[in-house]
């Protein structure tokens, strides 16, 4: 049997699109064997150091939401982990803190060596950047160095 | 990867040739339909026709039908090589030359028309470098307007 994809970068955010692409993954893994790699980078949730000064902004309660979208990241990647699980796969997932999802995508496409990134078309990611910058999707097509699927 | 319908887009570029590559391998283990297409709707063709280009030894007429008749034969020629990718390796393809819609135009009316699951395309073509350093290049419009999975090959 061909396999295309031996190494796979799945990117999710908790959005409809992202569900359909573990879905998605989770068939070309039972289909080649491929290993795949799911990560959530919750780098949009946090507010800049210094943004605010201590008495408008308490320490504890920037903590406090850090925390939060640590805890909501992790809920995420096990219940997208449980998709696979269900159909007796197994992946690796990491929660990605610090840089933006393309960011983290070329350096870890460059570094690991996957040669597939899968992604939803629209994400719940950053919707007023989407509207400045352009979706993660259009990033990730222009600065990925290797194959993309946009999961519909 | 369960596609059972695959539109893919081509051009003269050499990622369009790895994503002829791909999807080769795909139909190999699928058994899906393939339709091949090459767009000569560049929105920038009835631009270069009116702009007078010095073609081959100082000539400055070209018409849009002349342009049209080459960009023709150009891509019928494309499409036929192409075939021979797939034919080498026993696997059918439908190919269809477009006239006048853009890649990304077509791609958006043609797979709700005809129900396509995936659309393949390189990531990037030499398809009119100067609407892709104006709007962006063909995959990355394709994407925005996404009407079913996209494969970006690179």
């Amino acid at each position: 049997m061909i396999i295309i994809y031996k190494k796979i970068l799945l990117a999710i955010d908790g959005s409809f699109h992202a569900n359909n692409a573990a879905e998605q993954v989770a068939e070309i893994q039972k289909k080649w064997g491929s290993k795949v790699v799911i990560f959530h980078s919750i780098k949009h949730h946090k507010i800049p150091r210094g943004t605010f000064t201590n008495e408008s902004f308490p320490v504890e309660l920037y903590r406090d939401m850090e925390e939060a979208s640590k805890k909501a990241g992790e809920l995420l990647l096990i219940e997208t982990q449980e998709i696979f699980k269900q159909k007796g796969l197994s992946v690796e997932t990491r929660l990605i803190e610090d840089d933006e999802p393309e960011v983290y995508i070329r350096t870890s496409v460059e570094q690991e060596n996957f040669d597939l990134v899968v992604l939803g078309s629209k994400g719940h990611h950053s919707q007023l950047k989407e509207i400045l910058l352009g979706t993660v999707s259009t990033k990730v097509v222009k600065s990925a160095p290797c194959d993309v699927l946009i999961v519909k | 990867m369960i596609y059972k319908k695959i539109l893919i887009a081509i051009d003269e570029s050499n990622n369009s040739i790895r994503a002829i590559e791909k999807v080769i391998d795909l139909q190999k283990s699928e058994n899906c339909k393939v339709v091949m297409f090459h767009s000569i709707g560049h929105p920038t063709r009835p631009l270069i026709a009116t702009v007078p280009m010095a073609s081959g030894v100082g000539s400055f007429n070209i018409n849009e039908t002349e342009l049209l008749f080459e960009y023709k034969e150009a891509g019928n020629k494309l499409l036929l090589a192409r075939q021979k990718l797939f034919n080498n390796e026993e696997l059918a393809v439908e190919k269809r030359l477009i006239l006048d819609e853009t890649p990304e135009e077509y791609i958006e009316r043609i797979v709700e028309e005809q129900g396509f699951d995936l659309v393949v395309i390189g990531s990037k073509g030499i398809h009119s470098k100067l609407s892709q350093f104006l709007l962006g290049s063909v995959a990355q419009r394709v994407v925005k307007h996404a009407v079913c999975d996209v494969l970006i090959v690179r």
